[in-house]
C-alpha cells in the first residue's frame, strides 16, 4: 500500500509525550531571533535520498516537507503556532491578521506586513500573493500532486472552468476571471470564491497554494530553487535531491516582523543531508557520533530498530505520537451494492492481525474511522467503536446469511503488504467470502492509485483495496470531504480520493452543510455525522490509526512533533542544548 | 599508425550513430511514453495533454529527426510548438530552456535538460572510476606478480584463496560493511560523502570521501586482476624467449619486469580499458549504497522514474565511453605490441 502523500493536520492525543524543553537557558545572543533556547550552532536534518519531489512551492504538498520549510524559509499569509496543544489556531505570518469575512467565508481580504523582504532585499507585496496563487492554477508546475488546484477547483470553480491554466499559458479571457476572483490593492488581497471557505486562513497556513512568490524569479528552472522569505536561505543554488542542502542565516530577514510562536530560529545552520536509505540513516542516528548528536529525522523508526532504540539510554532519545495517517480499506460501492455485505466485511476484519504484520503496536492502534485521532474536532464513528478488532466471523455470517459472495481484494505489491494480503484473506474466508488477491506491481503504469481511482478500475474486477489517508490541514473537512462525497455522475475518475465511488445523499447534505459553516466546531460536528451515516452504511473498514515513532541526537533539544509540523519534528523549535 | 586512429575513430562513429537509432528506437516501441510523466492519478484528458506538451503525439521517425538535430544544433523545451508560443505571448520566454547541442533531450520530471543532469552526475562517477581504477591496478598487479614469482609457496596460495574469496562477495556486501561498520558503527573512518575536486585544497576531503566506496569497487576488480596478471605472467615466463634471456645470463629481475611483464601487461591493457569503460557508465551498486550521486544513481532514479530520455542519454554516454575507450585501448595496444600495429 502506498502512502497517500500529504499530511497536515490535526490535533493529536500528545499524553505521554515527552516533549523537551523550550524554555531552556538563555535568550538570543545575536539577535537573529528571540527565542528562549540556546541559540547558535548547526542542527542537521537526515533524511532519505530521492523523497523530495521539488522546493518550488506550487510543487511541495508533503507534511514533512511543508513542516520544514514554512520554518525555514516559505512564511505564508497565516501559519500554526509552535505548541503541544491539540487544538491550534492559526495566527498572522505575513499578513496583519488572519484575515476578514464579512460574508460568511466568499469574501477573504489580507493586508501584508511592511517591512517583510525576499532574501535579495525586495519587499513582498500584494501582488506577490497573487502571483503565488496563480500558479497554483498551473498543472505543469504542480508535479501531478495538484492539491492546490484540486481545492481551488472546488471554492472557485468558474476560474478553472473559465480555462485558466496560471500565468504561463492562460488566455487573456481566463486571466480577467481569476483578475475577477483574486487581486491586490498595495499591500491588501482579496479573495473572492464562487463557494464559502470557511477555514480558509487554516488552508492558508497548512498549504503553499496561497503563499507569495516573486514573479521576476520566476524563470523556469526553479523546481530546485528557493527563494526565501523566512529566517534561513539555501546556501547553494539548488537544493539537491539526493543529497540535501544548506540553510544559514537569511540576512534579510527581520524577527520583528515574525513571532517566536512561529518561529524560533535558534541554530544558525540547518544541513539537510540526504543519505542512501533508512537503515543507513538510523544506524547514524542510533550511534549518535560527532555532529550526529546534533541531527533528527522526520522519518518513522523502521521495525528492525526496535530493539535497539528500545533500550538504554538511545530509549531517551525516542519519541512516540499519534500522526495523521489512517489505514482503511475502501469498498467499492459500484460493485459490493448490499449494506449487509459492506458491513460484514467490515466486522470480519482482523485489525490486530493486520497491526501485527505492520509492525505492531509501535505502527499503531485499531481504528473506528477514516479520520485520525490527530485531527481536531475527531469523534470515534459509533459504527465500527464497537467492533471486534480480532475480527468475528460469526457476526460477520449472521450478516451474510449464508451467502459466500466472491471478493477481490487489491493492494500495492510490497514487502509489508504482501504480509498484509493473508491476514486480510483469512478473515474474510472466515466469514464465508471467497476471496482473490489482486496485486499491482512497483512499476505498472498507470501506477496502484492510478487504477484505483479510475471507475472501472483498469478494467478489473476491485471490491476492496488498501488505501490510506491524512489531512491536509487540521480539519475534518479535508478527511471527510475527498473520501465520502460523491463523485459527479459522469467522473470516470475519482474525484479527491473517492476511489470507492461512494454516494449517498445524506452524507452529501452534511458534507455541504459542514463546508458552509463558519463555526469550525460546529463544521467538525456535521463532518463527523456524516462520517458516522457513512460508517453505517459500511463506505469504508477503518484499520489502523498509525503511530510516529522518532529518533535523535542526544544534542538535539525543542524536538516536538506538533499539530503545525503534520506532526513532523518541528523545525521552529529545534535547537542545540547547551554544552555540559 | 595515423591511417589506423583515423580508421578506428571513423567505425568508433559509425557504431555510436547506429547504437543511437537503435537505443530510440527500443524505447519508443512500447507505446505513448507520455504515461509514465502522467502522475499517480493520471486521466485520459491529462494524458492527452501532457502527451502533446512533450511531443509524444507525433510521429517516432519524426521524434528520431528532432532528437538527432537536438544533437547537432540543440533544442528548446518544452518542445510543443503551441505550448512555448503562449509563453511568449504571456512574456514568459525565460521559461523556454534552451538546450546546446550535443542536446540529449529534457528530464520532464528533473526539469532540467539530459546534459545538465550528466555533467553533474560525471563528477562522483570519474571519482570513482579514477581512483578505484587506480587501486585496483597498481594493488591487483603488484600482488598478482607477488604470486606469480612465488608460485606454488604458501604466500601464493594465501594470495589466490583471498582474491577467491572476495571475488566472491557482491560489491553490495563489502559497501554495506564498509559504509555501516567501518564508517558509522565502528567509526573507524569518516563518514563517506562526495566532496567535489575544483581546487587543490579540495584534494584532501575529495580523497577522504572518495576511498570507502572506491576500495568497495577495487576490491573486487582487484581481486580479478591478481588472477589475471598471476596467470598472465606464469604463461609468459614459460615462453621460450623468457628461457632464451635467462641462458644470456640476464638477472632474474630484468628477465621478469623487462620481458616477462611486458608480455603480459598487454592482454591486460584490453581488459582494464574495457573494465574502466564500464565504470565510467557509472558502478549502479557502489553509487547507490554510499548515495554518490553519479551515473549509476542516476540511472535507478531514471528508471524508477520511468524518464526515458535520461535512460537513452545514460545509455548514448555509457556506450560512446566503451566505444571510445576500446579505440583507446585498440591504439595502446597498437604501441605495446607492434605486430597489431596495420599499415598498408
Amino acid at each position: 500500500m502506498k502512502k497517500r502523500p500529504i499530511a497536515r493536520l490535526g490535533a493529536i492525543a500528545l499524553a505521554g509525550v515527552v516533549i523537551t524543553s523550550l524554555a531552556a537557558c538563555g535568550a538570543s545572543t545575536d539577535g537573529t531571533s528571540g527565542g528562549s533556547g540556546n541559540a547558535g550552532g548547526t542542527v542537521t536534518y537526515l533524511g532519505v535520498a530521492g523523497q523530495w519531489e521539488g522546493t518550488d512551492p506550487a510543487t511541495v504538498y508533503y507534511g514533512n516537507e511543508i513542516a520544514a520549510f514554512r520554518r525555514l524559509v516559505y512564511r505564508g499569509l497565516t501559519a500554526l503556532p509552535i505548541t503541544d496543544d491539540p487544538n491550534p489556531v492559526p495566527v498572522a505570518d505575513l499578513a496583519t491578521d488572519t484575515g476578514t469575512s464579512d460574508d460568511g467565508g466568499l469574501t477573504w481580504t489580507f493586508t501584508i506586513k511592511d517591512d517583510v523582504k525576499w532574501e535579495d532585499g525586495s519587499p513582498i507585496t500584494g501582488e506577490d500573493f497573487v502571483y503565488g496563487l496563480s500558479r497554483s492554477f498551473d498543472e505543469t508546475l504542480v508535479n501531478g500532486t495538484g492539491v492546490g488546484v484540486t481545492y481551488l477547483s472546488s471554492y472557485a470553480p468558474s476560474v478553472v472552468e473559465a480555462g485558466y491554466t496560471g500565468p504561463f499559458t492562460s488566455t487573456d479571457a481566463a486571466k480577467a476571471v481569476f483578475d475577477e476572483h483574486f487581486f491586490a490593492d498595495g499591500q491588501t488581497v482579496t479573495y473572492k470564491f464562487d463557494n464559502p471557505w470557511g477555514d480558509f486562513p487554516s488552508a492558508a497556513a497548512g498549504l503553499f497554494t496561497t503563499d507569495p512568490y516573486q514573479a521576476s524569479f520566476d524563470d523556469g528552472s526553479t523546481l530546485w530553487e528557493i527563494n526565501s522569505n523566512g529566517p534561513y536561505m539555501m546556501e547553494e543554488d539548488e537544493f539537491d535531491a539526493a543529497q540535501g542542502a544548506t540553510f544559514v542565516r537569511n540576512p534579510e530577514y527581520d524577527a520583528a516582523t515574525d513571532s517566536t510562536d512561529l518561529r524560533q530560529a535558534l541554530p544558525d545552520q540547518f544541513n539537510f543531508e540526504l543519505v542512501a536509505d533508512s537503515d543507513v540513516l538510523f544506524q547514524r542516528l542510533v550511534a549518535d557520533a560527532g555532529t550526529d548528536k546534533e541531527a533528527f529525522s522526520d522519518a518513522n523508526i523502521p521495525a528492525t530498530f526496535y530493539s535497539q532504540v528500545e533500550s538504554g539510554d538511545i530509549a531517551d532519545r525516542t519519541l512516540k505520537s499519534t500522526s495523521p495517517y489512517t489505514r482503511f480499506l475502501f469498498i467499492n460501492s459500484l460493485t459490493v451494492t448490499d449494506p449487509d455485505v459492506r458491513r460484514a466485511l467490515a466486522v470480519a476484519l482482523n485489525k490486530d492481525g493486520m497491526i501485527q504484520a505492520y509492525g505492531g503496536d509501535n505502527y499503531g492502534e485499531p481504528s473506528t474511522s477514516i479520520v485520525s485521532k490527530a485531527v481536531s474536532g475527531f469523534e470515534e464513528n459509533p459504527a465500527f467503536a464497537d467492533d471486534n478488532s480480532a475480527g468475528d466471523p460469526e457476526a460477520a455470517k449472521e450478516l451474510l446469511g449464508g451467502a459466500t459472495p466472491e471478493i477481490t481484494v487489491a493492494y500495492a505489491i510490497s514487502p509489508t503488504n504482501e504480509k498484509l494480503i493473508p491476514v486480510i484473506q483469512q478473515s474474510f474466508e472466515a466469514a464465508g467470502f471467497i476471496v482473490t488477491p489482486l496485486g499491482i506491481a512497483p512499476d505498472a503504469v498507470p501506477g496502484y492509485y492510478g487504477q484505483m481511482a479510475a471507475k472501472d478500475k483498469n478494467g478489473q474486477k476491485v471490491d476492496v483495496f488498501l488505501g490510506g489517508w491524512a489531512a491536509d490541514w487540521p480539519a475534518m473537512s479535508t478527511v471527510v470531504v475527498p473520501i465520502l462525497r460523491s463523485n459527479p455522475a459522469d467522473a470516470e475518475s475519482g474525484v479527491g480520493f473517492n476511489y470507492g465511488f461512494y454516494s449517498n445523499p445524506e452524507v452529501d447534505d452534511l458534507i455541504e452543510q459542514g463546508l458552509a459553516a463558519t463555526d469550525p466546531a460546529e463544521g467538525a460536528k456535521l463532518f463527523a455525522q456524516a462520517d458516522a451515516v457513512a460508517g453505517a452504511d459500511g463506505a469504508y473498514i477503518p484499520v489502523v490509526q498509525q503511530n510516529n515513532y522518532f529518533l535523535y541526537g542526544s544534542n538535539i533539544d525543542g524536538f516536538l512533533p506538533d499539530v503545525a509540523s503534520s506532526f513532523y519534528p518541528d523545525f521552529g523549535s529545534i535547537f542545540i542544548k547547551s554544552s555540559k | 599508425m595515423l591511417a589506423f586512429i583515423i580508421r578506428r575513430i571513423l567505425v568508433g562513429f559509425a557504431m555510436i550513430v547506429v547504437m543511437i537509432f537503435v537505443v530510440f528506437a527500443l524505447f519508443f516501441a512500447n507505446g505513448n511514453p507520455a504515461i509514465n510523466q502522467c502522475g499517480k492519478y493520471c486521466t485520459p484528458e491529462k494524458l492527452d495533454e501532457i502527451t502533446g506538451l512533450l511531443g509524444y503525439d507525433k510521429s517516432i521517425p519524426e521524434q528520431f529527426t528532432a532528437f538527432s538535430a537536438g544533437l547537432v544544433v540543440g533544442r528548446d523545451f518544452p518542445v510543443n510548438d503551441e505550448y512555448r508560443a503562449a509563453l511568449i505571448e504571456n512574456g514568459y520566454e525565460n521559461r523556454i530552456i534552451h538546450c546546446a547541442a550535443p542536446c540529449l533531450g529534457y528530464s520532464q520530471s528533473d526539469q532540467k535538460t539530459v546534459n545538465q543532469l550528466l555533467v553533474k552526475a560525471a563528477g562522483p562517477t570519474l571519482s570513482l572510476a579514477i581512483v578505484s581504477f587506480l587501486i585496483w591496478i597498481f594493488f591487483g598487479v603488484l600482488i598478482g606478480v607477488i604470486a606469480a614469482i612465488n608460485k606454488g609457496r604458501w604466500l601464493d596460495r594465501v594470495v589466490v584463496g583471498s582474491t577467491l574469496v572476495v571475488y566472491a562477495l557482491p560489491v553490495f556486501v563489502i559497501g554495506t560493511f564498509f559504509l555501516q561498520y567501518v564508517a558509522i558503527k565502528w567509526q573507524l573512518y569518516p563518514y563517506p560523502r562526495f566532496e567535489p575536486l575544483k581546487e587543490p585544497a579540495d584534494i584532501l576531503p575529495w580523497l577522504t570521501g572518495i576511498l570507502l566506496p572506491a576500495l568497495t569497487l577495487a576490491l573486487f576488480f582487484m581481486a580479478a586482476y591478481v588472477r589475471y596478471t598471476r596467470a598472465f605472467v606464469l604463461e609468459s615466463m614459460s615462453e621460450d624467449y623468457i628461457r632464451t634471456a635467462r641462458s644470456k645470463g640476464l638477472p632474474e629481475r630484468t628477465v621478469l619486469f623487462k620481458h616477462g611483464l611486458r608480455s603480459a601487461l598487454t592482454p591486460l591493457v584490453t581488459l582494464a580499458g574495457l573494465d574502466f569503460a564500464s565504470l565510467l557508465a557509472g558502478a549502479i551498486i557502489t553509487e547507490s549504497v554510499f548515495n554518490y550521486q553519479g551515473m549509476g544513481a542516476l540511472a535507478v532514479k531514471a528508471n524508477n522514474n520511468h524518464d526515458l530520455p535520461v535512460l537513452i542519454g545514460l545509455v548514448i554516454v555509457g556506450a560512446a565511453a566503451v566505444i571510445v575507450m576500446n579505440i583507446i585501448v585498440d591504439i595502446l595496444y597498437a604501441y605495446i605490441d607492434p605486430r597489431v600495429r596495420v599499415t598498408k
